[in-house]
């Protein structure tokens, strides 16, 4: 958090809330003193990989540790009027968007794995941002093509690949 | 197809479509919207199945999925309620357990044999004629004609989903008192969930009149049906089971193939009551049923239950009954009342004026059966004033009093008290956030159950956060008169049957208890009371009534047997699907697949055996094998834990965490990890990679890594350490490169870090880039050659296997799997923690006392492997070999014997290419297990020979090939 704050960025106040960046960096915060910044899905790494950079280069004690997060977890988003039908299915947690709200994620279980469900709302519609185990892609892609044709919702699956 | 009730009756029918099916191979008919049994009786057939222990024919009994009598078999599916399930074209419904059909059942003739099997007859028969008789003679009859129904195994594939729900409220039951709950809290802002096992809501409301004109109850229901489909907030599941409540409000609720898994703030049982048989002579006759059993025939299916009936009133909905069995046409002889004046009963009065015969002060002592028992015929009465009369009739309706639904409350932690002034039982120590409604509440008159579920769906609503005006309890005239608790004195003839699933008598429970089971909890383990499908829903208070007559109790003091989830059948398919088996693939797995791997899994990760394609696999493994020791390998050994322990106190952290000494180790050096437990036994092992005066990177057992963050974190969270541990496993991939050529390969690939022998010792660890690859590197020896094991970020994993394989070509560079891998090692002498070692392995069986620090003051485990140092070895690991063809069957798990006895066994072996004979590690005698001793080793084949004990390693025992 202090480096957070020597470089100027806002983190969010509360564990498992967010916030959005102007520069479009998204901040989650995991715990008092972990957070995950994502760059936006689908859009330029570049921002971010300034930041790691400006982070690897600064010399505050305090800084904190990388978790690796980039190549440790995998990344999915569920959006679309279904999605809360959709995440039902995978996951026992109370994720209704009444009680899961936009700019709040929950550190629990889905696809019968650790995971960090987060609002983010993408796309215009109600969507979760579902940060899980690399290793466990594969199932976890298995279990949603498969939980998803079970609602009869049309998802389609598609792969957002960064700007450049 | 008997002539069914008009319209308004059968409420449930689409009189336009009928529907074909078959009963035991007679072609029967219905329409849409029957039930099985419906569809039989409609037909006039009403023997569902035969009793389990005597074979006696039973039928109908409550028409609502809650008896046993009704259990049929479908095809595909065993013990399907036929009172539930619907008809569908071509359906073929058989009875079970039967010889023949349900009609004619060889079985029958045990009916007769009953004075053969009274109560725990099991326990003392079948040791007769021989000493072996129970295995050879009785058992396999017994087993044949055990249980109940026939799984087909070649059904086809069920498609189970599970989905988890969340709600505000969560109301068991869509009768009057749970729709009222419901609609109470929805108004007032409460998400809620209405579940009901009927295909419509309105609960006794679709069946009962609940007064003397059916106007009122008709009303009700409709009044509540349009309130409820107004509330957008209001979500109905029906056809529907709440099957059990487990901790915080967890609710399973069935509905056909979907499992939802419901948490729910607050919870409103209004499941209503089991209405209870009498008890008496030939009390299971077919046609004997239960008065809401009658009313649900005609209302929901246009069935009457007979044309003759007589009513046995203990209460007042035996006197609605008979009002309704005369509005369908049916002739009703007589009605029983057992009170001895019926003046004051306006229901009896109506009756009267309609030319009913009402009969005071009347109990039932006996049933008379047609054709073997097949239908009743008639009933025997008594009467004070007249003595005993028989009467003709073809069904008997009994309306004899209820008891609650008590088994969800009971699994929620409520207690089951009984009150004798109202004869019922009743429900106290309800937990919290949980309220009861309706007749399970102990309300009969319509008005107050009404009034009773709004005071619960108010209770719940609140509860959950909303505001909600709590109105008054109406109190219930009726309540007190509507069980009716008869005299249960057995009949000299028998069959009063208090438990219809087990064909257990009054006698039977009489027995019991003279049998010195005064306990009701011994009773029902001696007699199975209770115990059968139904799980005591009609028996529970008559056991306990007859217990504590013969033990001079009260039924307070004797109680009923608790209740447990689940409620009622629920499939395994339900709790088993969907069929997710979690798997996890390295980043080199697509690799893997495309060279021929054979893959396996390892827990959840799947790895590579070997890569024989469509080769010879022995062959193939030896090859790697030989591969690794003549020219290099290369494994993928991704799946192996990684932990990056980073802070001011990692280095003291380690040390406390491992036995070795990690505090003073040199930056870039590579230090052997052992882990023990608080007893001293070996959990894990690794190494530990010093990066820098903060951070070391440490490996870990594939199978442990998960246990052994956990157990870091746990303690450092009492130690409160300035340490960040990170279980990084699946972030990096890793890469074994092994072989007199390893080195060579790398060097091949280029990069910054300095790989000659000087520059790159064994035991040391470098960071850097190889092969335009951030990696870290470290020396250490798994298989005995010089290796390097690579751990490069996951994203570079499968470039960078492709990098190696090329730049090592020319080297002869080839993956190998890990059976060639386990060999490699064995020859080494390295052991495999959970293979070589059990929950009581310490390090000195293991010859390891070589890593436990003598100079550190604490680590994890060690006044435990300290205090079992002391005790002395009962067995040792040691290595020992045996000639290529030694003649038996040797493998891992073979005794090792001493004087015969069995002192250890063995826990890895093969024969090792490299050195050509038999090797392995085995568990002894420590006198034994020294070089030069033999040990006796038991073959799988039962032989037994003497096996060499040699020092390890067998193969390169100065380390000449791992260290150059």
């Amino acid at each position: 958090m202090d480096w957070l704050g020597e470089a100027g960025l806002s983190a969010p106040e509360s564990v498992n809330t967010t916030l959005d960046l102007p520069c479009g960096t998204s901040v989650l915060r995991l715990g008092q003193q972990e957070v995950l910044l994502t760059a936006p899905p689908g859009g330029s790494g570049a921002r971010l990989r300034e930041l790691r950079n400006a982070w690897h280069d600064s010399e505050l004690p305090a800084k904190g540790y990388e978790a690796y997060r980039d190549e440790g977890w995998a990344w999915f988003v569920i959006s679309g009027p279904a999605a809360p039908a959709l995440m039902r299915r995978i996951s026992m947690a109370d994720l209704r968007p009444e009680s899961l709200k936009p700019a709040h994620l929950a550190q629990t279980r889905a696809l019968h794995l650790d995971a960090v469900v987060a609002r983010f709302d993408r796309f215009g519609a109600v969507s979760y941002d579902i940060f899980f185990d690399i290793a466990s892609a594969g199932f976890a892609l298995d279990v949603l093509t498969e939980t998803a044709a079970g609602t009869n919702a049309d998802f389609q699956m598609a792969a957002l690949h960064p700007a450049e | 197809m008997t002539e069914r009730l008009p319209l308004p009756w059968g409420s449930r029918l689409d009189r336009t479509r009928k529907i074909r099916f078959e009963f035991d191979g007679w072609p029967l008919e219905g329409f849409a919207g029957d039930c099985i049994a419906s569809a039989m009786a409609g037909t006039g057939r009403w023997i569902l199945s035969r009793s389990f222990k005597y074979h006696r024919p039973r039928g109908i009994l409550t028409m609502a999925g809650q008896d046993a009598n009704t259990l049929v078999q479908l095809p595909d599916e065993p013990n399907v309620r036929a009172d539930l399930r619907p008809i569908a074209e071509g359906l073929k419904v058989t009875a079970q357990n039967v010889s023949g059909t349900a009609e004619h059942d060889r079985g029958a003739v045990l009916d007769r044999l009953g004075r053969f099997m009274p109560v725990g007859f099991y326990y003392r028969s079948f040791f007769r004629p021989g000493a072996k008789s129970w295995l050879k003679f009785w058992e396999p009859m017994i087993r044949k004609s055990a249980g109940l129904g026939k799984v087909d195994p070649a059904a086809g594939r069920g498609h189970y989903i599970k989905e988890n729900l969340h709600t505000d409220v969560l109301v068991v039951g869509a009768g009057p008192a749970g729709l009222s709950a419901a609609i109470k809290a929805a108004e007032a802002g409460a998400q809620v969930l209405l579940v009901d096992l009927n295909p419509e809501l309105g609960g006794a409301l679709t069946y009962a009149r609940f007064g003397l004109e059916p106007a009122e109850a008709e009303a009700t229901l409709k009044t509540l049906r349009e309130a409820a489909e107004k509330l957008g907030n209001l979500r109905v599941l029906r056809g529907a089971t709440c099957n059990g409540w487990f901790a915080d409000n967890w609710l399973p609720v069935l509905q056909g193939e979907m499992l939802y898994r419901v948490r729910a703030k607050q919870v409103v049982v209004a499941a209503g009551s089991h209405e209870q048989p009498l008890v008496f002579r030939n009390n299971d006759l077919p046609g004997i049923l239960l008065s809401s059993a009658a009313q649900r025939l005609m209302r929901h299916y246009a069935v009457r239950p007979g044309q003759r009936a007589v009513v046995f009133a203990g209460n007042r909905d035996g006197y609605l009954t008979a009002l309704d069995l005369l509005d369908a046409g049916v002739s009703l002889f007589a009605v029983l009342d057992p009170a001895a004046d019926v003046s004051g009963k306006i229901l009896a009065q109506r009756l009267i004026e309609r030319g009913v015969r009402i009969i005071p002060n009347a109990t039932v002592t006996e049933a008379l059966g047609a054709g073997g028992n097949r239908h009743i015929r008639a009933i025997r009465f008594n009467t004070p004033e007249h003595g005993t009369e028989l009467l003709d009739c073809d069904h008997l309706v009994v309306a004899a009093g209820y008891t609650p639904c008590y088994q969800l409350p009971l699994h929620a932690g409520a207690k089951l008290g009984f009150d004798e002034a109202s004869r019922q039982f009743v429900l106290s120590n309800l937990p919290e956030a949980f309220h009861v409604a309706g007749s399970a509440a102990g309300y009969f008159d319509l008005k107050s159950v009404l009034r009773s579920g709004e005071v619960a769906g108010a209770a719940a609503a609140q509860g959950a956060g909303h505001a909600c005006v709590h109105p008054d309890i109406i109190p219930d005239a009726s309540a007190p008169k509507m069980n009716y608790l008869q005299d249960l004195s057995p009949h000299p003839k028998g069959r009063d049957f208090v438990d219809f699933d087990e064909d257990l008598q009054i006698k039977d429970i009489k027995n019991a208890v003279s049998d010195g089971y005064s306990e009701l909890e011994l009773v029902k383990r001696y007699s199975t009371v209770g115990m059968g499908p139904s799980q005591g829903r009609h028996s529970a208070l008559a056991t306990a009534r007859i217990v504590a007559r013969e033990t001079a109790r009260k039924v307070g003091e004797v109680g009923i047997t608790t209740s447990r989830p689940p409620f009622g059948p629920e499939k395994l398919g339900l709790l088993a699907g969907p069929n997710h088996v979690p798997y996890r693939h390295t980043a080199m797995h697509a690799e893997h697949v495309a060279g021929g791997a054979k893959l396996a899994p390892v827990g959840a990760w799947w790895r590579p055996l070997h890569y024989a394609g469509k080769r010879d696999v022995k062959k193939v493994i030896w090859d790697e094998v030989t591969l690794v020791r003549d020219r290099v390998g290369m494994l993928d050994v991704s799946t192996l834990g990684k932990l990056a322990i980073r802070g001011p106190d990692a280095a003291a952290f380690l040390d406390r965490i491992y036995t070795m000494a990690h505090a003073r180790q040199p930056v870039g050096r590579v230090r052997y990890c052992l882990m023990l437990n608080d007893m001293g036994s070996v959990i894990d092992d690794g190494v530990a990679f010093r990066l820098s005066e903060t951070e070391f990177y440490v490996t870990a057992t594939t199978g442990a890594v998960a246990r052994v963050f956990a157990d870091m974190l746990f303690l450092n969270t009492q130690w409160g350490m300035q340490v960040d541990i990170q279980n990084v496993t699946a972030a990096f991939a890793a890469i074994n490169v092994t072989g007199p050529a390893a080195r060579k390969v790398l060097e091949a690939l280029g990069g910054d870090i300095d790989l000659s022998p000087d520059g790159f010792p064994y035991l040391n660890g470098r960071s850097g880039v190889i092969g335009g690859c951030p990696a870290r590197i470290m020396r250490i020896g798994f298989t005995g050659e010089l290796s390097y094991e690579l751990h490069v970020p996951q994203s570079f994993g499968a470039s960078h296997w492709r990098k190696l394989l090329e730049a090592g070509a020319p080297f002869g560079l080839q993956p190998y799997g890990l059976e060639a891998s386990r060999i490699l090692r064995l020859e080494k002498g390295h052991i495999i923690i959970g293979q070589d070692t059990d929950a009581l392995s310490t390090p000195d069986e293991l010859a390891m006392g070589w890593a436990l620090s003598k100079a550190k003051a604490r680590y994890v485990g060690k006044t435990g492997v300290e205090a079992r140092g002391r005790l002395g070895l009962k067995r040792k690991l040691c290595g020992f070999e045996l000639p290529e063809g030694h003649g038996i069957r040797l493998a891992e798990s073979c005794l090792v014997l001493r004087d015969g006895r069995p002192v250890g066994f063995v826990t890895s072996t093969c024969l090792s290419p490299t050195v050509h004979k038999w090797i392995g590690l085995a568990y002894a005698d420590p006198r034994d297990a020294t070089p030069g001793s033999s040990l006796r080793i038991r073959g799988l084949c039962g032989k037994e020979l003497e096996a060499r004990v040699v020092p390890t390693p067998f193969y390169d025992p100065e380390n000449q090939r791992q260290e150059m």
